[in-house]
């Protein structure tokens, strides 16, 4: 067995569902559900086991040497620069791609039933299949370009799923907006490159890991790893994109959109933590980003309408408290919190999709109610989801988010202020999610009646992954390292619960009797009209100076003195037009006349080289 | 004389094939045409593989034939690492600029394949020869063909564009032979002999740096900037390029932008040490205003063909970045940039072409939704496009990679702003694909003369192997690097 199998194997099931999609598109023929999905699943299942196999002969090693590498072929090797195409699995590797792999197999798995009735299975399935490629070769990589390489590749996969309905405009452009936001941050990724390169001498992890750099050296790269980081897991000022990402089908949400591609971000920063540490500076910019992230986005979260709105501003909130975490330095318990974040947020987008699915399309949570009869599957794991998302005890939230708020306050580079702010945020974290379930499973329901009959719970396909995420929301949380908790630290524990508990009271009173339609705050609906400002600013600046450019430098300037030139000549056309009258003949004494002029000038000039 | 086994036969062979055009049926052109340029790529490799499949670069063959050896002129050609690719290139050129079908081959189609491969064969002398004035002749020669496609299969209105290109190619080059002749002289002061041998040329400016030495980098520097073409010397291009057949479109984007890409990297920065390292801020202030400069132009543009046009030439700012290091990474990397560019925009245009063909309405201001009538054809766009964007693991993204990590050691300041270009990149050419890829095709206008198939057949192959070679050199691009 081989490393090399857990990206091969990917890459296999999109080449295979690629070509399946086009042999079938080319006849105008539907590409089967089935096949595809049972392909793509085969491949990412099997990737899982060899991951689970990797992850217990990782733990026969000895705890400082726990590292497998497989060097596939040299990549880039230029003077000083050799970059190899390698693969580097160790812990922190390890974990995610049990994460990508196994999250990965069960939503690929609940895809089967959610896009059997869709035209082309098989180009989505390549989509999701390349999409799991490109991610596995981002935390396998042993270099910053192949990391780099999985970077990209994952936007690319996540644009090609945002604007999968590609008929649809808005679609598309919601997937455009996300590739351009990326790519802003991935300049950031760029220079950070170019900077190693030059004070380091290697883009190797490892040599980076061990590097001593300067102060400013490491804070200006530090800060350009994390500029790219917001870009990939939407945070502030980068986060707008997400929201927007939903237009695509939901099962992608779950699983690039909250459970694995937002968390690369997590991944970069840690496994660069030892540049990332040894700034202050850094480490305060993260922390601060963060924390606001987890505090705003949750804000925006409590005036979303749409479930699938609600869900994604409340992953952007979870990745404010992930980043929150690694600038504290407290990097594992960001990590612990990818995991468990991974299987509720995933399971509750899968709950989601399900509901969509059974009220045909319909995503407006003031258009829904009561629905915990009709669909008991998704109803009781979307309340384990719930459970774990708001912390409760034992579940899986509850370590991970309080192991965070903890370090907030008593890590040496934590602060009041810092927790005051992240359990105002797990406060918001519970009101909205608690109105979020109210308003779907409980009360009274508010269905479109036509909708009202063809309601039906969610085929096998949809609903083992449901149950089998929803058990590791459960228990996820007692994976991770338990130590002995001070009495202050129980204390903070206590108020964590104490403030969900509020939270989830609130908006159970406020909404289990709701009836009609919200009126939210539009300020906070619309994301506080950062992505107006945004569109403004620079969609809008880029056309103006576009537009400038055109029109002042190119038109008035450039072609001008083009033009100009061209009449003090004076033969503008006339000699010209010859050209384009006449025979063959014509031309062909043109050419020969044109090649004996300039001979002849060339010659006569040389003749005159003694005079020059 | 004529030696068979001599690099000569690069020259030669395309000048026979471009005579023998005119004794093969009218009929029969296109087949011709592929036929024999796929010869000359295979002669090509066969006589290059030396160089081109060596473990270093330090490899070359070089052939020499006294011509006028009274005024120093010599048949001089050299073929190493930094000309090998070039010559590969434009047999590779040669046969997709000739796969296209169009009225070129309707209207005087064997002026149309003669022209064609005497192009192929000044291209091949200029990329080989290591004599100055022979170097200038030929880079003249590629000139003609070139107006006559324009002048000849072009659109309307194209008796300006053809005058505006002609004058400022030409400026540049009348300039670089003044200078050239400058430096023979400068030989001859110091030997005694006349020669305008390059290597004879680099030992008589060795360590000089007089203000006429200045003046005659600048002759060289329009030369080769207007050909690439380097911001603010790109005003002919957009009418030449929109107007051009998509041949000769292909031809100049593709290969002849390579001559000015060539010019510096094999006569301007060893002859003018001084002078390049002297400006060597304002040429990569320039090459980094060209990309992005061009990035904009090209959000603007509502047409398919000009927004082609400006990327390419934010592209070859990239290349130019890499050129203007003046050092033997920075070039290697430009080469491999070159080489990405090459395919990129051959391949694009090519595409652009294949659109046209079953489609008439091609304008960006609305969405055509043509992937779903033609979904090869548009996996193979999109991959195209992906190249062209530098996405990791193209060619492109080696290239440009390795060309702003040198640059960034020279100036970081402009391998900051150039890497704008990269954000811009993504924009113009994402709008390019979904406004004739995306949304519902509700403005179908199939062509009745071709009818509205997928990619299929000999198209198919083509864009397959570039599409192969795109991504099998961007993971391994050690064949045009060396090691350098």
């Amino acid at each position: 067995m081989s490393l090399s199998l857990l990206i091969f194997l990917p890459l296999i099931g999109f080449l295979f569902n690629g070509f399946y999609h086009l042999k079938m598109a080319r006849s105008e023929q539907k590409s089967s559900a089935m096949i595809s999905g049972v392909i793509a699943t085969g491949v990412m299942f099997a990737a899982f086991l060899v991951a689970c196999t990797y992850y217990y002969m990782l733990s026969q090693l000895p705890a400082d040497g726990r590292l497998f590498e497989q060097t596939l072929f040299q990549w880039m090797k230029l003077g000083g620069l050799n970059v190899s195409f390698a693969l580097r699995l160790d812990s922190l590797s390890s974990l995610f791609v049990l994460i990508i792999t196994g999250v990965g197999s069960l939503i690929h798995l609940y895809s089967i039933g959610y896009m059997s009735e869709d035209e082309t299975p098989a180009k989505y399935f390549s989509f999701l299949n390349l999409f799991c490629f490109m991610m596995l070769n981002l935390v396998l990589g042993s270099n910053l370009p192949h990391v780099f390489l999985g970077w990209e590749g994952v936007g690319l996969a996540s644009y090609l799923l945002i604007g999968y309905w590609y008929q649809d405009k808005d679609k598309v452009l919601a997937g455009q907006k996300a590739f351009i936001m990326n790519r802003i941050g991935d300049l950031g990724f760029l220079i950070a490159m170019f900077i190693a390169y030059k004070f380091v001498g290697s883009l190797d992890l490892i040599d980076l890991q061990k590097a001593t750099l300067t102060p400013h050296v490491t804070t200006v790269f530090g800060l350009l790893i994390f500029f790219a980081c917001t870009g990939k897991s939407a945070q502030i000022p980068l986060f707008t994109w997400l929201p927007d990402a939903m237009a695509g089908p939901t099962p992608v949400s779950a699983l690039i959109h909250a459970a694995t591609m937002v968390t690369s971000g997590i991944y970069l920063l840690t496994r660069l933590s030892p540049i990332i540490e040894a700034s202050n500076t850094v480490l305060t910019v993260i922390g601060m980003v963060g924390v606001t992230t987890a505090f705003v986005a949750a804000l925006m979260a409590c005036a979303q309408t749409d479930i699938k709105k609600i869900l994604a501003y409340s992953t952007i909130s979870q990745l404010g408290f992930m980043f929150l975490a690694c600038g504290v330095g407290s990097f594992e318990s960001g990590v612990f919190h990818v995991m468990t974040h991974a299987f509720f947020k995933a399971l509750l987008f899968l709950g989601a999709g399900s509901v969509i699915h059974a009220l045909h399309e319909e995503q407006n949570i003031f258009k829904m109610g009561a629905l915990r009869a009709k669909l008991p599957i998704t109803s009781i794991t979307f309340i384990a989801g719930w459970a774990a998302i708001l912390g409760l005890p034992p579940f899986s939230g509850f370590f991970s988010k309080d192991e965070i708020l903890w370090q907030s306050l008593s890590s040496p580079h934590g602060n009041v202020m810092l927790f005051i702010i992240a359990a105002a945020s797990a406060f918001l974290t519970a009101f909205y999610m608690t109105r979020l379930l109210v308003l779907v499973f409980f009360g009274k329901s508010r269905v479109d009646p036509a909708k009202q009959k063809h309601i039906h719970e969610a085929p096998m396909t949809m609903a083992i992954p449901l149950m089998v995420l929803g058990v590791l929301s459960l228990v996820g949380g007692w994976f991770g390292e338990h130590h002995e908790h001070s009495g202050q630290e129980m204390m903070v524990m206590a108020a964590s619960v104490i403030l969900a508990g509020l939270g989830a009271g609130i908006a159970y009173q406020k909404y289990k009797n709701f009836e009609g339609e919200e009126k939210t705050n539009q300020f906070l609906m619309s994301g506080m009209g950062v992505d107006l400002a945004y569109l403004s600013v620079f969609a809008k600046g880029t056309g103006t100076l576009s537009k400038w450019f055109t029109t002042y430098v190119e038109e008035m300037i450039v072609q001008r003195t083009l033009r100009w030139s061209t009449a003090v000549v004076g033969l503008s056309g006339n000699l010209f037009r010859v050209v384009q009258v006449g025979s063959t003949q014509a031309y062909l004494m043109m050419i020969l006349i044109a090649i004996v002029a300039i001979m002849a000038w060339v010659f006569l000039g040389v003749g005159q080289y003694g005079k020059l | 004389m004529v030696n068979y086994n001599s690099l000569t036969v690069l020259l030669t062979v395309p000048l026979v094939a471009s005579m023998l055009a005119w004794f093969i049926p009218k009929g029969i052109q296109r087949l011709y045409a592929v036929f024999s340029s796929l010869c000359i790529l295979a002669l090509t490799l066969y006589q290059a593989a030396p160089v081109l499949f060596a473990s270093t670069s330090a490899a070359v063959i070089e052939h020499k034939l006294a011509w006028l050896p009274e005024i120093g002129v010599s048949l001089n050609f050299r073929l190493d690492s930094v000309s090998g690719w070039f010559v590969a290139l434009n047999a590779i050129v040669a046969i997709l600029a000739f796969s296209l079908k169009g009225v070129w081959y309707r209207k005087n189609p064997r002026l149309f394949t003669s022209l064609g491969f005497f192009l192929v064969s000044a291209l091949n002398t200029a990329f080989l020869s290591a004599d100055l004035i022979v170097f200038y002749l030929a880079y003249e020669a590629v000139f003609i063909p070139m107006i006559f496609m324009v002048g000849i299969w072009g659109e309307q209105a194209k008796a300006t564009a053809v005058f505006r290109f002609f004058l400022m190619s030409f400026l540049g080059s009348v300039l670089m032979l003044v200078s050239i002749f400058y430096l023979v002289n400068l030989y001859h002061e110091q030997s005694g002999i006349y020669s305008s041998n390059l290597f004879d040329l680099i030992q008589a400016t060795a360590g000089k740096n007089s203000p006429n030495l200045k003046w005659c980098f600048i002759g060289f520097f329009l030369a080769f900037a207007i050909k690439v073409p380097l911001f603010p010397f790109h005003g002919w291009l957009k009418d030449v390029y929109t107007l051009a057949p998509m041949p000769a479109t292909i031809w100049m984007s593709a290969i002849l932008s390579k001559l000015g890409v060539f010019g510096f990297i094999r006569f301007v920065s060893p002859i003018f040490v001084e002078s390049s390292q002297g400006y060597q801020g304002i040429l990569l202030t320039l090459a980094a205003i060209s990309v992005v400069y061009a990035a904009f132009l090209a959000i603007r543009s509502n047409d398919s063909k000009s927004l082609l046009a400006y990327s390419s030439v934010s592209h070859l700012g990239f290349v130019m970045m890499g050129v203007f290091t003046f050092n033997p990474g920075g070039n290697a990397s430009a080469i491999l940039l070159s080489v990405g560019h090459t395919l990129v925009s051959a391949m694009l245009f090519y595409i652009l072409h294949l659109i046209q063909e079953r489609q008439t309405d091609l304008g960006l201001e609305t969405s055509h939704g043509f992937a779903k009538l033609y979904p090869t054809l548009f996996t193979v766009f999109f991959i195209a496009v992906l190249a062209s964007m530098s996405l990791p693991g193209t060619l492109n993204f080696a290239g440009e990679f390795l060309v702003l990590i040198h640059s960034y050691a020279a100036s970081a300041l402009c391998t900051i702003i150039s890497g704008v270009g990269v954000i811009l990149g993504a924009v113009y050419m994402l709008k390019f694909y979904q406004q004739l890829g995306f949304g519902k095709n509700t403005t179908v206008t199939i062509n009745s003369n071709t009818g509205a198939k997928d990619l299929a057949g000999y198209d198919l192959v083509v864009l397959s192997v570039l599409v192969l070679m795109l991504i099998y050199f961007g993971f391994q691009p050690e064949i045009f690097l060396k090691g350098n």
